[in-house]
């Protein structure tokens, strides 16, 4: 047997060992460079210096950046940012971007509640009470109303216009409400139709009166 | 002898250049660390929701955030065109936490907790959301009305 024909040819896999180490170093360093080149810093700072602070990213995991305060890069991106202590929590939406400093500050005692339908300043919608609305209408149209326009902040209903429809007590039919109301500045007419008092549909007319919603009849969830 | 010698002289040979090789790696490593610094957060791929639902839920007792698919699992529905989402978080193992629900919104390209993490509601959250997603949470928790002040 010839051991010299079983010889391991060393050399062109010394050449291939440092090939392969030095294209991973290479690696290494330039996707680190590129990483830097699209990052930018964020500041956080909660006004509890026991709060856990953390990010988060769409169809990403999540990490604790901080108790208290953090100061951290991060590659440009929509981040959610979070700080929580005691059940307490405060959050916000930050937009990162290459080579900038974004400073956030996130109070828990005046945590930002949640866009809900009682954040929303309603007005005059207790003329619509007054006119037979039961309570729980009211909620729902509150709702109804947040439904059309998530966005919705202030919703005042003109008290002068709430005119009740044309209702025939001698048949089984729906009462109607008609009234303007203004949703965010923007004047719309509406129209409540209740066959009783825990139903309701909402309509909603632009200012040329085409139509812009309809709830479709519902009654209370609960 | 001479076949020992030439084995062991490869053998040496052989060591030292993977030795060389691997420092190669251990300095990019190194000059790697030093362009990222010791403040760059990079967050890994994950399924939708699990790291806005991670947050919400906290640390735990190491102060780590607790994991998708270790720690807890999700099961979403989405509604609107995506822009409300309902995912059940369920406990895996020894998770110190109970099965409940979170109820997030889009806006601004981002999912935004609205409502939870809990098994329960008051009637007045449950009608501040829009009539599908509202129907479709009072389904599976528990709803009650607080008693008035």
């Amino acid at each position: 047997m010839n051991i010299q024909h079983m010889k391991i040819p060393v050399k062109p896999l010394m050449y291939t060992l440092y090939v392969c180490a030095l294209g991973f170093g290479t690696f290494l360093i330039v996707s680190a460079e590129q990483a830097t080149q699209n990052s930018g810093a964020l500041i956080v700072k909660a006004s509890d210096p026991a709060a856990t602070i953390s990010i988060s990213q769409d169809n990403h995991s999540a990490a604790v950046i901080g108790v208290g305060s953090a100061q951290v890069h991060m590659l440009a991106g929509t981040y959610y940012v979070l700080a929580a202590a005691s059940g307490r929590k405060a959050s916000m939406v930050e937009q990162i971007t290459a080579h900038n400093v974004t400073s956030v500050y996130l109070d828990l005692a005046g945590a930002t509640p949640p866009p809900l339908v009682g954040s929303v300043q309603y007005q005059n919608l207790d003329s619509l009470t007054s006119s037979g609305l039961s309570a729980d209408q009211e909620r729902m149209l509150k709702r109804d109303l947040f439904d059309f326009l998530p966005s919705l902040s202030v919703a005042v209903l003109d008290p002068q216009s709430v005119q009740p429809g044309p209702h025939d007590p001698n048949s089984v039919s729906s009462f109607t409400l008609n009234f303007h109301v203004s949703l965010n500045n923007t004047p719309y007419s509406g129209q409540i139709i209740y066959p009783d008092f825990q139903s309701l549909e909402l309509k909603l007319f632009d200012a040329s009166n085409n139509q812009v919603y309809d709830s479709g009849l519902s009654s209370a969830v609960l | 002898m001479n076949i020992i010698n030439n084995h062991d002289m490869s053998k040496k040979s052989a060591f030292i250049h993977i030795t060389i090789a691997a420092m190669l790696v251990l300095v990019a490593f190194v000059v790697r660390s030093n362009i990222l610094g010791n403040n760059l957060v990079t967050l890994a791929s994950a399924a939708p929701l699990t790291g806005q639902v991670a947050q919400v839920l906290g640390p735990d007792s190491q102060g780590s955030l607790l994991q998708a698919e270790k720690d807890f699992s999700l099961s979403t529905t989405y509604f609107d065109n995506k822009r409300w989402a309902v995912t059940i978080i369920t406990p895996i193992g020894d998770a110190a936490f109970d099965r409940g629900i979170l109820v997030l919104q889009e806006k601004e390209n981002v999912y935004q907790v609205v409502l939870g993490p809990g098994g329960t509601a008051t009637a007045g959250q449950i009608n501040s959301l829009p009539k599908d997603v509202a129907t479709y949470v009072s389904s599976i928790i528990s709803v009650y009305q607080p008693l008035p002040d």
